[in-house]
């Protein structure tokens, strides 16, 4: 079976960021990156179903500029069998339709019956691209995939995160795309031989042409979505604590959450 | 890369190695390293990851089962490693500086065959050449061997074998013909399996406890003709020049074992309020840790430099010492500042600076001490 996991290279979480001029970007200028937290378990995910089934591909996918290259290096040194570069300026600088859209058509250009993506970016954050790419392809999408078994038939069995430690478990039909969440497993330590290997797979980079896009589906021409600005949060040291019995600390609390914070 | 580029410029493979040995440490080393400094044992899970990651045969050509990759990478692996353990680091030191180095450099294309993919992938190996009674005076070693039919006999002990607790393969340095002084000395291999030989006294040591230090006997241990590394007599040339290699690999532990004080001092001095204020706040401290950061990139520069002289293929026998002089001076200053920025805090073993402080002190000691680096260097410019 061949799997698409779609990959996307954001700041090192441990960068300090800085907001650029215009008020609407941060400074990329001697910034560290790295493959999104959860993108980096959707290629683990994909890399344990191919190790179990003991055959098919794993292709990845990202949109990015040319340092976005890096990501991809990093997850065929991974063990992913070669990548798709969307580096073509056309596609840069979309809100999340955008990148769905293209993805979309990388994924029919691919015949791809299995697409994972991370859950959500950590840079923007929008957690909306795998269930748009799902809508798009009329295709069912489980998101919060902690656990993915493949079943007889074209099946596969997903476990899905909910709150408070409970868990879905459900069945669903390929073709599917299905949204990765993190933490749930050790993503393998990549091996120097991965790295030495990495080097001679494939990338490719179609242009929109070749993927039958047309420049206002994608990227800024095709954007609906505006950042006005950005800021960072601000910072309030206050911190409280509340002491006693713990039924006069929990009324003490909501009576301050009530009369103080007014959100209750 | 472009020789000309800035030392500290990695390429994009060194980038992505030393991200992932960061996360190795971070995730399976960090939460292991206060037990294995006290229980003085390497943690297996280690060792296997180090295995399986192509991290015990660093620049061992692909066809003999290595990573392909180069000197720089191991140095670099090394550094990365003594950040967050010294210990860890010299397991991996020892395997790639010296032993896979000299059977590289020296062994028979048969003898590269056999050791090469194991040592890459499953066994340690360790480098016996010190005795109780040769230590700097190296070729005055009293372990001998005998020619028998089709092989050897050697009899003797080692002492202050490093890894040779974990290790299967250890070169053996033995005296053929005392009577030719160096010029009797052999490089042979042998097997921990090999009858007579054995593993004696660990020694209970006061830094990098969790690499082994031990005691060898060979009590007449009989090893066929294909197991001399080199030529007979020409023990002496593996010896040296494999160590001259090797001190690039300590003044890259030492440089990584410094770098790893500067950070938990920086974090520390951020974190710790004195005077209503954090103490990094105060000039005091950050003369201190900027004096830190200036004395770990000049080791930097001079163990990334020497390093790439060796691959150039250039002389580097002077560059090789200054390179572990400067990172043992170095390591041992910022681990001791370290301390008194962490204060009371830091003569504890609660923080890891403590033992930073004990780690550093063995850069002096191992691979040619820290005043025959001196005499080295003496010796290039009288010369």
């Amino acid at each position: 079976m061949k799997i698409l996991v779609a990959i996307k290279q954001v700041p090192d979480k441990n960068a300090r960021l800085q907001i650029d001029e215009s008020g609407t970007r941060i400074v990329e200028t001697d910034l560290s990156w790295e493959i999104n937290e959860s993108d980096r378990y959707a290629v683990e995910t994909a890399l344990r179903l191919k190790e179990a089934r003991g055959d098919g591909e794993v292709v990845v996918v990202t949109l990015g500029p040319e340092r976005a290259r890096k990501a991809i290096s990093s997850a065929l040194a991974m063990g992913a069998d070669r990548g798709i570069h969307l580096v073509d300026p056309d596609f840069q600088g979309g809100d999340p339709l955008c990148v769905a859209r293209a993805l979309a058509a990388v994924t029919r250009a691919e015949d791809a019956p299995l697409v994972l993506c991370g859950t959500r970016a950590d840079d923007d954050g929008y957690g909306e691209t795998p269930i748009l790419l799902a809508g798009l392809l009329d295709r069912p999408a489980v998101f919060l995939t902690i656990g993915v078994e493949p079943l007889d038939g074209d099946r596969l069995r997903v476990v899905r995160e909910l709150e408070a430690a409970r868990q879905e478990v459900s069945e669903i039909p390929l073709p599917a795309v299905l949204g990765i969440q993190s933490g749930i497993f050790d993503v393998r330590f990549t091996s120097l031989k991965g790295i030495m290997a990495a080097k001679k797979k494939p990338v490719s980079q179609p242009t929109p042409t070749e993927l039958g896009l047309s420049a206002e589906q994608i990227g800024k021409a095709g954007r609906r979505l505006e950042v006005l600005s950005l800021a960072p949060p601000e910072k309030k040291g206050q911190c409280e604590f509340i002491e006693g019995k713990p039924e006069e600390v929990a009324a003490t609390l909501v009576e301050k959450l009530r009369r103080e914070a007014k959100v209750l | 890369m472009d020789q000309r580029a800035p030392l500290t410029l990695l390429t994009d493979d060194q980038e992505m190695l030393v991200t992932e040995v960061r996360r190795f440490c971070d995730e399976v080393v960090s939460p292991r390293v206060r037990e294995m400094d006290e229980k003085g044992q390497l943690d297996p899970a280690i060792l296997e990851h180090l295995f399986e990651m192509g991290l015990m045969g660093i620049d061992v050509p692909d066809e003999y089962g290595g990573s392909g990759m180069g000197f720089t990478e191991a140095i670099l692996v090394i550094m990365e490693l003594a950040r967050v353990d010294p210990s860890v680091s010299v397991v991996c030191d020892v395997q790639n500086t010296l032993v896979n180095n000299a059977i590289r450099r020296w062994g028979t294309e048969e003898q590269r065959r056999t050791w090469l993919p194991q040592l890459a992938s499953k066994i340690v190996g360790a480098y016996a050449l010190s005795e109780a009674s040769s230590g700097s005076d190296a070729f005055s070693l009293k372990a001998r061997a005998e020619k028998t039919d089709g092989g050897w006999k050697i009899t003797g002990n080692k002492l202050w074998i490093t890894n040779g607790k974990e290790a299967s393969l250890f070169l053996i340095f033995a005296n053929v013909d005392p009577s030719k002084g160096y010029k009797g000395i052999t490089c042979f291999l042998v097997h921990r399996d090999d009858a007579g030989f054995s593993v004696g006294k660990k020694e209970d040591k006061l830094g990098i406890r969790a690499s082994s230090t031990v005691e060898l006997v060979l009590d007449g241990v009989v090893v066929p003709d294909d197991r001399v590394l080199g030529e007979v007599g020409k023990g002496y040339k593996v010896a040296i020049e494999t160590l001259n290699e090797g001190r690039i690999g300590i003044g890259a532990q030492m440089v990584g074992l410094a770098q790893g004080a500067l950070e938990h001092a920086i974090a520390w001095a951020k974190e710790r309020e004195q005077f209503g204020k954090p103490i990094a706040s105060f000039q005091a401290i950050q003369t201190a840790l900027a004096r830190m950061d200036a004395e770990i990139e000049s080791a930097r520069l001079a163990v990334l430099n020497a390093a790439r002289l060796k691959e150039a293929g250039r002389p580097f026998v002077r560059e090789a010492a200054i390179a572990k002089w400067i990172g043992a001076e170095v390591a041992e200053r910022a681990a001791s500042i370290a301390v008194e920025i962490f204060g009371g805090y830091g003569f504890t073993k609660d923080y890891p600076v403590e033992k930073l402080f004990r780690d550093a002190k063995i850069g002096k000691i191992y691979e040619g001490t820290h005043t025959m680096q001196l005499l080295t260097i003496a010796k290039g410019l009288l010369a």
